[in-house]
């Protein structure tokens, strides 16, 4: 099975105006393969959105790439041309944002919001032929009478439905790789579980998947491969049953065990004290190191190894 | 035991506004023939998608809005719209209080969040002077976990965790004796809202507080409730306690609710139970069962007669007509 995206050591900071640069995303490196499924879970200010982000290379201003590579299909994104970059969005990634109410536009239906990601990338194509694509991506994503749906405006659509339409832009091209950037945070329960169903049938339809999210059910439900990020750091990763069933970092230990679940006793709930550092508090050390509670001298001064666990199970501290 | 708070048939309608010159005068059912008790002490927890009226609810109990239909009762007294007089009034505004969201969106940019807090203390009389007002805040702030040099900052210095931190203590200022926690939590980061949630919990042994949690996350509302109180489309579908709510009989609502939490572990899970499509507009709602255009267990009957509670434990009640009573 192939690769889709590979991250190499790759680094990207902040620039601020006297032009010193912050580090945020410090040498990562994971891999998305055919067919599968990657979960990318942490909290917000972690560097999540900005790693799918560098992806698509639309970063804000004042990003700078500090180093390593982002290969699609063998080829380093960094290094292509805007018009390159332009075929590839949409093309090959597509990517399904938080809050799809700011994502459509308001004054063009549905129909022809679908129909311009496809014409596109495919100029040559009647639009007959456009309109009947459509409606097969909206029937496949679970719209109800496709026929007058296709016309509407996206304030006739609900939440979940918005959310629906965006899966069927994203997809219409059959991307190599969808990018899931918190998919269901905006829905309900009940709409959630509807999404997370399609989702998981379009997984199988042999392009890569990776979602970013910071529900930890979301990503034991959908994904295969697993990485845990802290403060811009891949802090753990491996495949799901590794890291769900033997989480070995201490920041993964503490994220599992504080979230309540439909069966956790009525005891306190565990907490890591304080909260995740800016970007221009990180220490020379781990990053992990003020809020943990096994931290040593060592790990306050130094960045700890990238060590691996066993076969598919990586973790970035210095007890392992 | 005297229950601290008792509704009565609460219903709460907004008129539709009409388009036609000729039309008939429509409403939209927030909240519908509601009635529950909350006891001293406990936390009752309201569940719900968005779109159900958990937090008109709130807002129609708390005075926010006028209440259509029904009564409220605060310790045995009728306290519907707050129709009080004015010294008794401001006893209720600082007995219930209420902490919202995102209690950014409800502090003033340009106060100092001790002066924010210090306020309602002086005005209901908690406080006799500034010094006094001072002192209490800065002991209020430590409770929560903030240092007292923290008074003299702004509402946009802080993190989302410490934002809901200034949001509880200014519902504590004023000495509540029951406080409406509308998505208190929703907002924050998995690490902080433990932090947040085990704060709740140290705060109601300290201050004798009693808790209505309103939330759409059901782990969290069943970590955080004694009794939950599941709604849809303006009605109550279930009461139950905690542990029974997510035992065998339940509502099938409640059923695909919990179904649809998706859990952190790498066991296998159950068959889901998918609910086909969104909740349907309260402006006409169905004739039977509000619930009956989504219910997987639906039978001709659901559609033509709408389900009353049904009491299938002590402290159980369903409205479905495929409850089993209890014995």
């Amino acid at each position: 099975m192939g690769t889709i995206v590979e991250f190499k050591d790759y680094s990207m900071g902040f620039q601020d105006d006297n032009g010193k640069v912050y580090n945020l995303l410090d040498r990562l490196s994971f891999k998305v393969e055919e067919g599968k499924a990657l979960g990318v879970v942490g909290e917000s200010g972690c560097g999540k959105s900005m790693t799918s982000l560098s992806m698509m290379r639309l970063l804000p201003d004042g990003a700078v790439v500090q180093g390593g590579e982002i290969l699609l299909e063998g080829e380093n994104i960094l290094n292509m041309s805007k018009e390159k970059m332009q075929q590839i969005r949409g093309e090959k990634l597509a990517m399904i944002f938080q809050e799809p109410m700011t994502a459509l536009n308001p004054v063009l239906t549905i129909g022809q919001q679908i129909g311009e990601s496809l014409t596109l990338h495919h100029p040559e194509m009647k639009k007959q032929e456009v309109r009947q694509k459509v409606l097969e991506a909206l029937e496949e994503v679970g719209i109800a009478n496709p026929e007058t749906r296709i016309d509407q405006y996206p304030h006739e659509f609900s939440g979940g439905m918005r959310q629906r339409v965006m899966i069927a832009m994203a997809m219409i091209n059959r991307p190599a790789l969808l990018i899931a950037d918190e998919p269901t945070t905006a829905l309900d329960v009940t709409i959630q579980a509807q999404i997370l169903d399609i989702m998981k049938r379009l997984k199988n339809a042999s392009s890569g998947l990776m979602v970013i999210t910071h529900n930890l059910g979301i990503v034991a439900e959908i994904c295969e491969e697993v990485v845990v990020m802290y403060a811009g750091q891949a802090i753990e990763r491996g495949t799901l049953k590794a890291i769900f069933d033997n989480p070995l970092h201490p920041y993964t230990k503490g994220l599992m065990a504080s979230v309540p679940t439909i069966r956790s006793e009525k005891k306190p709930l565990y907490t890591i004290p304080g909260t995740v550092p800016t970007v221009y508090d990180f220490g020379t050390g781990c990053r992990f190191a003020d809020r943990c509670e096994h931290c040593t001298e060592k790990c306050r001064k130094e960045v700890p190894p990238v060590k691996m666990a066993e076969k598919d199970h990586l973790v970035q501290c210095w007890l392992i | 035991m005297e229950p601290l708070l008792k509704v009565e048939g609460l219903t709460k309608l907004f008129p539709v506004k009409k388009r036609k010159l000729i039309e008939e005068k429509r409403y939209v059912h927030a909240v519908e023939d509601v009635s529950f008790e909350v006891c001293p002490g406990e936390t009752l927890g309201i569940v719900g998608e968005s779109g159900s009226g958990k937090s008109t609810l709130a807002r129609t109990i708390l005075a926010l809005t006028p209440v259509s239909a029904g009564k409220v009762y605060y310790q045995g007294k009728d306290i519907t719209n707050f129709r009080v007089s004015g010294n008794e009034k401001r006893h209720l505004r600082s007995d219930l209080q209420m902490v919202f969201q995102d209690p950014y969106a409800s502090l003033n940019p340009r106060l100092k969040i001790g002066d924010a807090i210090a306020e309602p203390m002086l005005v209901n009389g908690q406080a006799k002077n500034q010094k006094e007002a001072r002192e209490k805040v800065c002991h209020l702030l430590e409770t929560v976990g903030l240092r007292p040099e923290v008074y003299e900052r702004f509402p946009y210095e802080f993190s989302g965790g410490q934002r809901q931190r200034i949001g509880i203590v200014r519902a504590l200022a004023v000495n509540p004796k029951l406080l409406f926690c509308d998505e208190s939590v929703s907002a924050l980061d998995v690490s902080v809202q433990a932090q947040i949630l085990n704060l709740f919990n140290e705060l109601k042994e300290k201050f004798n507080l009693t808790y209505v949690f309103i939330g759409h996350d059901l782990a969290v509302i069943r970590y955080i409730s004694d009794r939950i109180l599941v709604m849809y489309m303006g009605k109550i579908m279930e009461i139950a306690s905690y542990d029974e709510l997510f035992g065998e009989n339940t509502h099938p609502y409640t059923q695909a609710l919990i179904s649809a939490v998706p859990e952190p572990t790498t066991a296998p899970r159950s068959e889901r139970i998918i609910l086909e499509g969104d909740i349907p507009s309260a402006v006409n709602p169905p004739k039977g069962c509000r619930f009956c255009q989504r219910c997987f267990k639906a039978q001709p009957e659901c559609f033509e007669r709408e389900p009353d509670m049904v009491q299938t434990g002590e402290n159980h009640w369903i409205r479905c007509h495929f409850a089993k009573e209890a014995e």
